[in-house]
């Protein structure tokens, strides 16, 4: 607000009053009559306007992690909880190696640090840092094999906000937990970039996930993974490999239940296997609850589509 | 992206370490350059080539299917 336009306000007499300016008015007032002082005071109209027009209340942001807590790992490029202090990612820079970590201005990711780190260069993601808690960091220490982030100084974009994406058989590595058994309620951000994908593998061949398949007619979209539900945009999804292909061919928003993921492989990671068949999916979020959020589906997936606008 | 390939190991592994030394990663967020990759048979490796590091090694401009079998994935 211009201070011309709070200076009206209170030649107009709107104190009080309803619409946009309300609360910095009631404010206002609430600050003169601390103050002792009166509405016609000049000193403390401007001391306090002054304080108002520069330093407007914000208003308290409120995570999906804050609302919809419990989870056990959780990857964004945007910020999921309040109380999370730590940063979104860490990237390394293809014109010298260096890395830095990259966190979050306005509860988004911090681009305009990464791109003037990444000035002119390829950036790419050695860590993606879980902001659940549980300090289950997805990493890869391979230079070869980290999903980039930024191209020749540009953060790569989907639907106009950053994205992983992940370049050939490049994936991240999730921590050795994610091998154990377990059940795994999943919403993920994601789109397929390639002709095969896979969401999450292991170093053995007949562990995989939500595959993708360009033409593929096949119904096995899982292996050691028992998925009792899954949803696309919100709608109950069922189909072959070719239909995830696509489904996922543009911006989409999963959730899959799986009531066990049994994989016998070591070393779990966003790709299969070594990610030279089947790839990672170009990510902006990934959620892992081990209980049941059948009954926040519709909450978590209303909170993640108003900040994407997928569908 | 070219590969190296070799039926020595320790091959692949000395051009890793040729090329994290030639690079100088930070050692903490990237400790190496590629994985090794081993073919099926057991007795193949290859390893991502770097287009900055040449050695004395078989250079492939692509790897086989043959090298990525889905034979779980059907």
């Amino acid at each position: 607000m211009k201070q011309s336009q709070f200076y009206y306000l209170l030649r107009r007499g709107l104190f009080g009053g309803g619409g946009i300016w309300a609360k910095y008015v009631n404010d206002f007032k609430a600050r003169v009559i601390a103050d002792g002082g009166t509405m016609e005071s000049p000193s403390c109209a401007k001391t306090d306007v002054k304080f108002l027009v520069q330093n407007p209340e914000p208003v308290a942001f409120t995570g999906l992690l804050n609302d919809y807590s419990g989870a056990a790992a959780a990857y964004s490029l945007r910020l999921l909880d309040n109380t999370y202090t730590g940063d979104a990612i860490v990237v390394r820079r293809a014109s010298d190696n260096t890395t830095q970590s990259i966190g979050f201005v306005n509860n988004e990711l911090d681009t305009t640090t990464l791109e003037s780190f990444c000035s002119g260069t390829d950036g790419f993601v050695t860590t993606w840092y879980d902001q659940s808690g549980n300090g289950n960091d997805a990493a890869n220490a391979s230079a070869s094999a980290q999903p980039q982030i930024v191209s020749s100084g540009s953060t790569i974009l989907e639907n106009g906000k950053p994205t992983i994406s992940p370049p050939s058989s490049t994936y991240l590595l999730l921590p050795l937990s994610f091998a154990s058994p377990a059940s795994y309620n999943i919403f993920s951000v994601l789109k397929s970039t390639f002709d095969f994908n896979c969401l999450i593998g292991t170093t053995d061949s007949a562990d995989y996930s939500w595959l993708a398949q360009t033409a593929s007619v096949s119904t096995t979209i899982n292996s050691r993974a028992n998925m009792t539900a899954a949803y696309v945009n919100g709608s109950s999804f069922s189909g072959t490999r070719g239909d995830i292909k696509t489904a996922m061919s543009t911006q989409s928003l999963i959730y899959l239940d799986y009531s066990l993921f049994n994989y016998q492989g070591t070393g779990p990671r966003l790709a299969y296997q070594d990610a030279g068949s089947f790839r990672m999916y170009q990510m902006q979020e990934l959620i892992f609850y081990t209980t049941d959020q059948s009954s926040n589906q519709g909450g978590i997936e209303t909170n993640i589509n108003d900040f994407y606008t997928i569908y | 992206m070219a590969y190296y390939t070799s039926t020595t190991r320790s091959e692949l592994e000395a051009y890793n370490t040729l090329v994290v030394n030639g690079e100088g990663y930070d050692g903490v967020y990237t400790t190496d350059w590629a994985s090794i990759i081993e073919h099926p048979n057991g007795s193949d490796y290859a390893i991502l080539k770097h287009d900055s590091y040449t050695a004395e090694l078989t250079e492939e401009e692509t790897l086989g299917a043959e090298w990525f079998p889905q034979n779980d994935i059907e």
